[in-house]
């Protein structure tokens, strides 16, 4: 998540500022697996999974080339500055609206959106603030560590690298709130859950996770509409998928989409060896009417009424719905309901999530062709599995 | 007698298979006593899913999976199997559940249509009790509610008053209070011959609250024309999913039809147009100008009315043919037209 961020600064600020592109964009493509980056690996907390009672570590996405790290970019003159203007261009809404109040100088709308952007700036601003702060303090701390007195240097060294921590916190607080907001954002997502290797056990895993989502989602106040649920006999889940609603929702989603391990002792193994198994998480964003349409005659739609004269000569209960998309070959398949218009709407729902998600990807890779760049596609698909997984 | 111990040991060996009901009952009875004792001992959902599915498989009943799918997951609180939460089938039903399992299935061995074994049914968005006879709603009907809705959400989008709508057999009222779901603003009348249909209608209606919009009324569109244009004003659409079969086909027909749904539902006389052309004779009546008719037909229909509206209704003419997601011609859409009664000048 960490090398997302800041590949996505990067791409967010290029348009802004010339200098950028050159000074801060450095690929190098590894020659050995050696030079990878390390993977983060983050606690999934349990609050949300109502069964199970175990923590899981789910592996990040895998990056397969070297980015500027946090340090790199934050040293960087152009970060600075970049900083020192947001800086100045706060003070200078805050004077606005503050003097406006003796002056009247202002229309009310103008200051409305200084008003706005004050309000806007104010979280990020508080953490450049605090950023400064705790590296001054370092610095004084780091003074110390040249002291004669041993005891003294000792205590410095470890104050030191508690400031080293938190410098690292902030850094990547500003990170997060320099990126702009994506229009994509905005929208709703498609989550797919898929068992990956592991057999039963990754079924089961599989289940927990799209279990925990829904938690995740009722949690925040967001619908949760299944589209389509396939589930073994034994518990698990094979794959499945939702369409997830609600105000900030894609946002705080997007970053599930990867490749997920467990490494744990399964419920069915007897001899209580540590098992490792896999699920894929993808998180497609779901775009409205207006912003894409699919052609009916580009749709192949079959159900189970298509033999013989329907209507009111037959009377099935089996109301599944399967599209086809014949331009790409993109199949969807529903049968959550027992009507059959609404399994025609959830496979509809599917289906454009996953084109729309193939669009997008398209228009970015277009992009950053056109800018010269190669980016790798982990950032949005499924990426693979660590070198240091073992499978099977 | 049944031996209990068989049952129990076929269930542990995992393999559920049917029992013939021997001893004093006799051989002939068990040809005819075709449901299996009940379980000694507890089994899961999905033993007894697959269970029943074996039986109705070796009994002929048609689509066996989905009967005994339908069926548990409606016992088990769900609308779908694929509903359930992963893992619900392994747990073990309670004797009462097993007891109503057994109670439902054997029904339906009788061949008696899902949807009447739950005695209900979802239709769109809304769910609705069903009740034999009363004409079970098909997949293709829900189809001909979007092509309305369709229409009737574009004029209240250019601020027109609020729309009446007429249904011309509306059997467990299906169309009208999917429309009236949709549409806050409309309201409705409803129709039926049968007094069964018309019942299950108003308890539809109250289920979901609809009964303020809706009027109902127990009319024979064939037999009373005169009442049904007394209880009409003001109708702008005029929607029905009339019997259209064609006579000679109710025999094919499967047992879950022919055995158990209303037949005047289906039967639309010889050429299957019979009510179809009462409904349209009267539309001109019943419709205010530009009104407008929609019609679930047999696919080889559309022709025939468009010709014969051509020939024999003043006042209406033919817009356009639909199909259904099965790429059928479906719905046939009719327009009132007051301004085309040139017959009566030319001479």
């Amino acid at each position: 998540m960490l090398n997302a961020m800041a590949h996505r600064i990067a791409l967010n600020l290029l348009p802004r500022g010339k200098d950028c592109v050159n000074n801060m964009l450095r690929f190098n493509f590894p020659s050995s697996t050696n030079v990878l980056q390390p993977l983060q690996f983050h606690e999934r907390s349990h609050n949300y999974c109502s069964r199970t009672t175990r923590t899981l570590h789910t592996g990040a996405q895998l990056m397969l080339a070297k980015l500027l790290s946090l340090d790199e970019l934050f040293t960087r003159r152009s970060m600075q500055d970049h900083l020192k203007k947001i800086e100045s261009e706060y003070t200078e809404c805050l004077n606005v609206v503050n003097s406006s109040v003796t002056e009247k100088q202002w229309s009310q709308d103008k200051l409305q959106a200084k008003r706005t952007k004050v309000s806007q700036m104010t979280p990020l601003i508080q953490v450049i603030q605090e950023l400064d702060l705790k590296q001054k303090e370092m610095e004084e701390t780091e003074m110390l560590m040249k002291d004669e007195d041993s005891a003294l240097r000792e205590l410095a060294e470890l104050e030191r690298d508690r400031y080293l921590q938190d410098i690292q916190d902030l850094r990547k607080k500003i990170s997060n709130l320099l990126v702009p907001v994506d229009k994509v954002d905005l929208s709703d997502l498609v989550v797919e859950v898929t068992a990956g290797v592991g057999g039963q056990e990754a079924m089961l895993f599989t289940a927990e996770v799209f279990d925990m989502y829904q938690g995740f989602a009722q949690h925040n106040g967001w619908s949760f509409d299944i589209l389509e649920q396939t589930t073994t006999e034994l518990g698990g889940l094979r794959h499945a998928s939702a369409c997830i609603s609600g105000p900030q929702s894609y946002m705080r989603m997007k970053f599930e989409g990867g490749v997920h391990r467990v490494q744990r002792v399964p419920k069915t193994e007897k001899n209580s060896r540590m098992h490792t198994s896999t699920m894929t998480v993808a998180v497609l964003p779901q775009p409205t009417e207006i912003s894409f349409t699919i052609n009916p005659k580009d749709l192949k739609i079959v159900t189970m009424r298509a033999s013989g004269a329907g209507g009111q000569h037959v009377n099935t209960t089996d109301s599944a719905v399967r599209i086809v998309h014949l331009p790409s070959g993109i199949a969807v398949e529903c049968q959550q309901e027992r009507s059959q218009l609404k399994n025609k709407e959830k496979a509809m729902k599917s289906l454009r999530a996953k084109l729309y998600s193939i669009k997008l990807e398209e228009e970015t890779s277009k992009r950053n062709n056109q800018r010269k760049i190669q980016v790798p596609e982990a950032d949005r698909k499924r990426s693979g599995l660590t070198t240091s997984l073992k499978i099977g | 007698m049944f031996d209990s111990n068989m049952w129990r040991r076929s269930l542990n060996a995992g393999c559920p298979c049917v029992f013939r009901l021997t001893g004093i009952w006799g051989s002939r009875a068990a040809r005819q006593c075709s449901a299996p004792a009940f379980p000694a001992s507890r089994i899961t959902a999905l033993q007894a899913l697959e269970l029943w599915k074996r039986i109705f498989e070796e009994k002929g009943v048609s689509e066996p999976r989905h009967s005994s799918q339908y069926i548990v997951a409606h016992l088990l609180g769900s609308k779908t199997i694929e509903g359930l939460e992963p893992g619900r089938l392994l747990e073990f039903l309670t004797p009462e559940e097993t007891e109503r399992m057994w109670k439902l299935c054997t029904i339906r061995l009788s061949r008696m249509p899902v949807q009447y074994v739950l005695e209900e049914w979802d239709f769109r968005d809304v769910t609705l009790k069903m009740k034999p006879p009363v004409f079970i709603p098909r997949p293709e009907t829900e189809e001909l509610v979007e092509l309305v809705l369709g229409d009737l959400r574009m004029k209240s989008g250019n601020g027109d008053d609020p729309c009446t709508c007429l249904e011309v057999g509306c059997g467990s009222g299906a169309i009208s209070l999917s429309l009236l779901t949709s549409l806050p603003q409309l309201t409705a009348i409803a129709l039926d011959q049968s007094l069964h249909a018309v019942d299950l209608t108003r308890q539809n209606a109250l289920q979901l609250g609809l009964q303020d919009r809706l009027q109902t009324y127990h009319i024979d569109v064939m037999k009373d024309a005169e009442t049904v244009l007394s209880v009409c004003s003001h109708v702008s659409v005029l929607v029905s999913n009339p019997p259209y079969l064609f006579s000679e086909d109710l025999a094919s027909l499967e047992p879950e039809i022919l055995r158990f749904e209303d037949h005047s539902a289906l039967d639309g006389g010889k050429d299957g147009l019979e009510v179809i052309r009462q409904i349209l004779t009267l539309a001109p009546k019943i419709l205010s100008n530009h009104g407008r008719v929609y019609l679930e037909v047999d696919p080889r229909h559309p022709p025939l009315i468009e010709q014969w509206v051509e020939a024999n209704v003043e006042g209406l003419r033919y817009v356009e043919t639909q199909h259904d997601i099965s790429g059928r011609p479906r719905f046939c859409i009719l327009q009132t037209d007051k301004s085309r009664d040139h017959k009566l000048d030319l001479d």
